[in-house]
């Protein structure tokens, strides 16, 4: 088992309940993030990983009427305190989304999307931005020469890519991919997962998967959550080194789940 | 006769009565087309179009009516797209969904339902008396612009709901405020949709009388109407008077006066589908 020499933690979510009007989602839940690591969410389907995710750039406030208890901090500053601008949180954390929902503009369009939301105008410093983000998803080299076709005509991993060099050109800190490979094809899937392993350097990433094969490859954290019944909230049940998880898990539900024996 | 037979013969009945309702929906269309190209065709000369009425509006041409409705339209576009489509994105991207969107939506719907002679009524007691706007152009569009206000965010409330929703999500999540998202996610993607709307609009602006009789519309006027505050004719009240008010009237100008306001019409709304076309062909999702 591989040592992990804690980093720095960039993400702490403190024994946070979590409510959708009053339905109580989430209770208790508690997870340190640590900053350059790949950490995994996994678990049976409604058990609010994506949730969890939503925490912690507060898109689940789109959504409608939502409650939090407890506190979740990014650099130990409270995300949820009274005058945090929830546009510049967006800014520090991006988000993939399960399915590649590319702008149905041009693929430099689609990149330059947020440093334009940003003031940032100038077609030479957009064009650096454009291929170096292209670049670090692993992009460039298929669509160097048509960047002013539309992002849509590109394959369903390649929109990933596409995305995920969308989100790299605002340079945020955390990026949260929710399923980002559920989507793809193993091909793609694989392509996607080498990309990860490139940004970790940089970036702290959190995803949350259904694939318990990809959280055991990409990850070195992995949290398993769990809900009892429908309608009840969901929980952490077991969070650690993944190298542990899926080795020698503490928790029965944990060795059950990773085991296949449910879920 | 077996089950299947027996549904094969459904399914037959079935298509030929959907096929009439549609042939029926499209025939009077058709025929109103039909005549009045046959009857108005010989009254559309150069003189017609472009020329002042003359010998109490017996002979001459109807362009002070054209251009009056050609104002109309113009202003009443101008007042109720923007506002229109402010109240959709109102609606539907920052309005918290609950009992006030409720009433709002309610009231809209209600508004479409008013007849347009009430409106004609509000418009001479709102802008011409109270605004003291006199009978002019301005009460005139304004008038015509609530009374067109439901098609028109109805329409773009409709198309800017069509813009997935994953669309505003990648923007939000990106660091778009809500005004950048719909500015430069939303209202590109839906502008067809709001089109749309313009061009019903427009169709029922050109066509409308009764909310234009006591607002604006003039029996008869030696000028052209020389600025917003103006009275000026129109086409549908003009075929109104000549077809009922004025003895002795040949039919040709009636006839024609009604077939240059259907070309009106159709030449607006003509415009309007190629410009939707072009803003559709880029939109693939």
């Amino acid at each position: 088992m591989a040592e992990l020499d804690g980093n720095k933690i960039k993400v702490r979510i403190e024994s946070v309940d979590f409510y959708y009007e009053d339905f109580k989602a989430l209770e208790d839940i508690s997870i340190d993030i640590e900053s350059n690591r790949v950490t995994a969410l996994i678990g049976p389907s409604g058990c609010g990983k994506s949730t969890v995710l939503r925490l912690m750039n507060r898109m689940h406030e789109v959504m409608g009427k939502t409650r939090l208890k407890g506190k979740v901090t990014l650099d130990d500053q409270d995300i949820y305190a009274p005058g945090v601008d929830v546009v510049e949180l967006r800014s520090r954390i991006g988000e993939i989304f399960q399915k590649p929902n590319p702008f149905p503009k041009s693929i430099y369009d689609n990149v330059a999307f947020g440093p334009r939301l940003q003031g940032r105008k100038s077609r030479s410093e957009l064009d650096g931005i454009v291929e170096k983000a292209l670049k670090q998803a692993a992009l460039w080299k298929e669509v160097k020469n048509k960047l002013n076709t539309s992002a849509l005509e590109l394959s369903g991993g390649q929109q990933q890519r596409l995305c995920i060099a969308r989100t790299l050109a605002v340079e945020p800190e955390v990026i949260l991919m929710d399923e980002p490979c559920s989507a793809l094809d193993p091909v793609a899937t694989q392509q996607i997962e080498d990309t990860m392993e490139v940004l970790k350097e940089n970036y702290t990433i959190i995803i949350v998967t259904h694939n318990m094969q990809q959280a055991a490859r990409v990850s070195e954290y992995t949290g398993f959550m769990l809900i009892q019944e429908t309608g009840e909230p969901g929980k952490l049940v077991e969070f650690g080194p993944t190298s542990k998880i899926f080795t020698m898990p503490d928790k029965k539900e944990t060795e059950n789940y990773i085991t296949g024996r449910f879920g | 006769m077996s089950h299947v037979r027996k549904q094969l013969v459904y399914e037959k009945i079935a298509h030929t009565f959907l096929g009439l309702a549609a042939a029926l929906t499209a025939a009077p269309v058709i025929i109103i087309i039909v005549f009045l190209l046959v009857k108005g065709s010989a009254a559309l000369t150069p003189e017609f179009l472009t020329g002042m009425p003359r010998e109490g509006m017996k002979s001459g041409g109807i362009f002070p009516a054209i251009l009056g409705t050609f104002y109309l339209v113009i202003g009443t576009v101008l007042f109720s797209v923007p506002v229109g489509t402010l109240a959709a994105i109102y609606l539907t991207e920052y309005a918290k969904q609950g009992r006030l969107t409720r009433t709002i939506r309610l009231a809209i719907a209600n508004m479409a339902g008013v007849p347009s002679v009430v409106y004609g009524l509000f418009g001479l007691g709102l802008f011409v008396l109270f605004l003291k706007m006199g009978t002019s152009l301005l009460a005139g569009s304004l008038t015509l612009g609530i009374l067109v206000l439901p098609v028109v965010i109805t329409a773009a409330e409709e198309a800017l709901l069509a813009v997935p929703q994953s669309f505003r999500q990648a923007s939000l999540a990106l660091g778009a405020t809500r005004w950048q998202t719909t500015r430069k996610v939303v209202l590109p993607n839906s502008i067809s949709g709001i089109i749309t709307g313009t061009v019903l609009a427009i169709g029922r602006a050109a066509g409308e009388t009764a909310a234009i009789m006591f607002t604006v519309a003039a029996f008869f006027l030696p000028a052209l109407p020389s600025s917003p505050f103006s009275q000026a004719m129109a086409l549908p009240y003009h075929l109104y008077t000549v077809s009922t008010q004025v003895p002795g009237m040949p039919e040709a100008i009636k006839w024609g006066t009604a077939l240059v306001l259907l070309l009106l019409v159709l030449l607006f709304t003509l415009t309007a589908a190629l410009v939707r076309a072009r803003f559709r062909r880029k939109k693939r999702w």
